[in-house]
């Protein structure tokens, strides 16, 4: 068993894990359920996280590979009760459908904006392209992405009559 | 799982090195882990993270750069030489590796090390004349024309280490194009060509062709090079080339492409890669 500290949303966590644990069954046995598992063979990005930042596909990183290090899963970017900017865009656009790819999406976004407050739709794309979307055909996702991006620059648009 | 018993974090390249060769052939090199996330080599107890062994980042050895073996192939995209030299080859090859996240966990050393028909990277080192460094029981550096001649794990021993891979500086004005043919922008390529050439005025001094994802692994069309060099290669020179290259080898075949549909990519993508790097 191998020793490893991690700050999951925020908080320290001890926990001893198998030596080739994945950090997704890590993060899910830890109850962090928003993590979600599809393929579990790094293909359809529904386990992404960021790791000290930057997106990974949880599913493939070793957990003791991740020790030290500081991770936020979506229900760390903001809750149903104080939703993070990225997650009303993407509920106000209608990007979600079935749920199950957008906790995924939805910190692919927010590792983009954090690094391109103002992307275009080639960029947004290059950054999800690690993210599978079975339901809604992309295009709303990239205008919730859009939109996120204008709410956090503070240029929110005029809201329709 | 399960038969991972040892999980290894050394400090220092000499305590890896130590540990890979007192725990011989039961030790693995882990360095992004999403190959080794999916299946381990056989007989392996005890995984060896180097990732922080201080084997990240480039540097200038004056007439080459030496790019650390556990950079990742996101922050190969990123730096500002990948960007600058032979055109923005690296980085341009680079963001075509798998997704974001995975670009952000794969590294250059085990996306060359762990050559798979389609790994994207070494065919753009093999076009580059790059060089492998490698530490261990016998330290050497191997061209990667020779570390491609058979695959990597069987001229690999279990306690060598890869620590980088050297590419020459660009000598007088070069130009450079790859592509990588897939299915969609996540998918497997299906076919890779590099193409870099070495000009002086107008005629080819020198040139790689490099095709990845045909065979097993990425090869050199030297038939593709030669029609090419000491010319000022005109449309039906390249035409030609395109076509040798096609003619000589035996693509591989899965379920995405037949052997006649990759000899029919090849003679496109040929074409087309050394008409935008001469144009
Ligand atoms: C879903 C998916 C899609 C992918 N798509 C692509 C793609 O489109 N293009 C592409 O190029 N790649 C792609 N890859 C990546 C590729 O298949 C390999 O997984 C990757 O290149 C391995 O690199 P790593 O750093 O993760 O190595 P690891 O998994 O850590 O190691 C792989 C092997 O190499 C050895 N090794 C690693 N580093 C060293 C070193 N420095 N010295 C000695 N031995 C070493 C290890 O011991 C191990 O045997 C994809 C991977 C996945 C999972
Ligand atoms: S579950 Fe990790 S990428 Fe699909
Ligand atoms: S909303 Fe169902 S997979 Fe994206």
């Amino acid at each position: 068993m191998v020793n490893v500290t991690l700050t999951l949303n925020g908080e320290k966590t001890a926990c001893t894990v198998l030596p080739d644990e994945k950090l997704l069954d890590t993060l899910r046995r830890l109850g962090r359920t928003d993590v979600k598992k599809g393929c579990g063979e790094g293909t359809c990005g529904s386990c992404s996280v960021l790791l000290n930042g930057r997106l990974v596909a949880s599913c493939i990183v070793f957990t003791a590979a991740a020790d030290g290090g500081e991770i936020l899963t979506a229900a760390g970017l903001g809750t149903a009760d104080n939703p993070h900017p990225i997650q009303s865009s993407f509920v106000k656009a209608g990007a979600v459908q079935c749920g199950f790819c957008t906790p995924g999406m939805v910190l692919a976004a927010k590792a983009l904006l954090d690094v391109v407050p103002e992307p275009d739709v080639q960029q947004i794309k290059l950054a999800l392209d690690g993210n599978l979307c079975r339901c809604t055909g992309y295009v709303k996702i990239i205008d919730a992405v859009q939109s996120a991006a204008r709410t956090l620059a503070g240029k929110d648009e005029v809201p329709h009559a | 799982m399960g038969r991972i018993q040892h999980y290894e974090r050394p400090q220092k390249l000499d305590e890896a090195l130590r540990i890979l060769a007192e725990r011989k052939g039961k030790a693995c090199v882990l360095a992004g882990g999403t190959s080794l996330a999916l299946r381990l080599p056989p007989g392996v107890d005890t995984l060896v993270d180097i990732s922080r062994i201080g084997l990240t980042g480039l540097e200038d050895r004056g007439d080459s750069l030496a790019i650390r073996a556990c950079t990742t192939v996101a922050q190969l995209a990123a730096m500002p030489q990948s960007r600058q030299l032979y055109g923005g080859l690296l980085a341009r090859a680079a963001l075509c590796v798998a997704s974001t996240p995975l670009r952000n966990q794969i590294t250059v050393g085990g996306n060359l090390v762990q050559v798979m028909p389609w790994s994207d990277l070494p065919g753009v080192m093999l076009a580059l004349d790059g060089q492998i460094v490698i530490q261990g029981p016998s330290p050497r550096i191997v061209p990667l024309r020779d570390f491609y001649a058979a695959h990597p794990r069987n001229s690999l021993s279990a306690g060598d280490l890869v620590t980088e891979v050297r590419i020459p500086k660009p000598v007088g004005r070069v130009q450079s194009s790859f592509v990588k043919v897939g299915k969609t922008a996540f998918d497997y390529a299906g076919l890779t060509v590099t193409v870099v050439a070495w000009l002086s005025g107008n005629e080819v001094r020198k040139c790689s062709v490099a095709l990845g994802a045909v065979r097993p692994l990425p090869v050199r069309i030297p038939q593709a090079e030669e029609e090419i060099v000491g010319r000022i290669p005109t449309r039906d020179d390249m035409i030609r080339a395109a076509a040798r290259a096609a003619g000589v080898l035996e693509p591989s075949l899965d379920f995405r492409y037949s052997k006649d549909y990759r000899r029919q990519l090849i003679k496109v993508w040929v074409k087309r890669c050394l008409h935008e790097a001469l144009a």
